[in-house]
């Protein structure tokens, strides 16, 4: 609990396009990269993240924010009354709306989450991708995702056929 | 890039997915087959599928290729070349009906593998179906046809010869035609085989001997042909001649 208290204490967050964002410390630490950065008194108040633009930085945040422990998050004063249970059920839905985004910027997210290490989000973020990979035909892999299938014909063939097994 | 998908995300959502997932999704491009080849997604697969393996992996496990040889469904297996060929065979086959000889002749390999030549008319269709089928494959005439009253017991023994290490083996000792399946005109008698010492394991494999015929009024039956076959386990060519050579031949 004295984190908690300690908490309160603020971390500016930069993103490379210049924008600051303050955060508490007990929501940037819910980045294990950032924790690692506080613990080994790396940071002293501002932290340049570099690779995660402004727009990607401020919803890894809201999602921090909502995720931190207990009655910490900022407007989640209520939930001391609620069960854990129904907490947890009532944080499923705000994730589910959460990654209602465009596959770009969910891919910004797995980017960022990776880096910053934030295994929920990163959780999140890459089963949502696997859902559309999973029990879909190749070629709605690649047009879901807008990859282009750069094998030649013969090749697909011979690779094909050497996992033909995955197709049944 | 261009492709539009960063490497870095499948690295974030390639240790997610099942095995199967991984293989399909090397099939997508050539970036993601690329990325999929990295074993430690492998190891990710084979240490969900199998938890005690990653506790003390044998030095140099390749997981890719530990998953994909241990998870692709069996492939029906080719079988090499037999050693033993159908002209190194001869089988001695003799008949007797109460006690009485009426048939006995020696038939090569070869003369049962080129089976029927012409099949008489007025057979049962599902004899003809039987006759056609791809594992019907080692038949002979019977010349001239042999007409048999029924009910009295036929019996019959098989040995076979191999020229190529000059060995014989018993195939049928002396076995009945009990069971006469009437919709397709054969009788069938069956003997178990008897295999090498070195095949300690195997039973339960049949030598089958049929008797094909046609209806003479309602007492006796008219023998056109004889059909071999090993229908518990081998129906094909290679398959027959891989179950004789491991006979216990003497």
């Amino acid at each position: 609990m004295a984190t908690r208290e300690a908490g309160k204490k603020m971390i500016m967050l930069k993103s490379p396009d210049g924008m600051e964002f303050e955060v508490e410390e007990a929501v940037a630490m819910e980045s294990q990269t950032i924790r690692k950065m506080i613990e080994d008194d790396c940071a002293d108040t501002a932290i340049l993240i570099p690779n995660i633009n402004s727009k990607i930085l401020s919803r890894v945040i809201e999602y921090c924010n909502k995720h931190v422990p207990t009655t910490g998050a900022t407007g989640a004063a209520a939930s001391d009354t609620v069960a854990p249970a129904a907490l947890a059920e009532d944080l499923k839905i705000w994730d589910a709306e959460f990654i209602k985004v465009n596959r770009a910027t969910r891919f910004d997210l797995i980017q960022a989450a990776s880096y910053l290490n934030i295994k929920g989000l990163l959780d999140l973020t890459s089963q949502t991708t696997i859902d559309t990979i999973s029990d879909n035909s190749l070629e709605e892999i690649r047009s879901f995702l807008s990859t282009k299938n750069d094998y030649l014909p013969e090749e697909e063939q011979t690779i094909r056929r050497e996992n033909q097994w995955a197709f049944q | 890039m261009e492709n539009g998908f960063p490497g870095e995300v499948l690295k974030a959502v390639f240790p997610l997915l099942d095995g199967k997932d991984l293989v399909f999704c090397m099939l997508v491009c050539r970036q993601w087959c690329e990325i999929a080849k990295d074993d430690y997604f492998w190891k990710c697969i084979c240490s969900r599928k199998w938890p005690s393996i990653c506790k003390q992996p044998p030095s140099d496990t390749n997981f890719q290729k530990l998953y994909l040889t241990f998870s692709k469904p069996r492939k029906t297996v080719h079988l090499p070349v037999p050693k033993l060929t159908f002209e190194d065979l001869v089988f001695y086959i003799d008949m007797w009906l109460e006690g009485s000889l009426i048939f006995s002749q020696a038939v090569s390999g070869c003369i049962l593998r080129a089976g029927l030549q012409n099949t008489p008319g007025g057979i049962p269709d599902v004899l003809v179906a039987h006759l056609n089928a791809a594992d019907c494959i080692l038949m002979m005439e019977v010349k001239p046809k042999l007409t048999v009253p029924m009910g009295p017991a036929i019996t019959v023994s098989v040995l076979a010869h191999r020229k190529d290490t000059n060995k014989m083996t018993c195939i049928i000792n002396t076995s009945s035609f009990d069971y006469i399946d009437s919709n397709a005109a054969r009788a069938l008698a069956y003997e178990y085989l008897r295999f090498s010492p070195r095949h300690p394991f195997i039973s339960d494999i049949r030598a089958w001997m049929s008797l094909l015929f046609l209806y003479k009024g309602t007492n006796s039956i008219e023998v056109f042909g004889i059909e071999l076959d090993f229908c518990d386990a081998a129906r094909s060519e290679p398959e027959i001649l891989w179950l004789l050579d491991m006979l216990d031949w003497k």
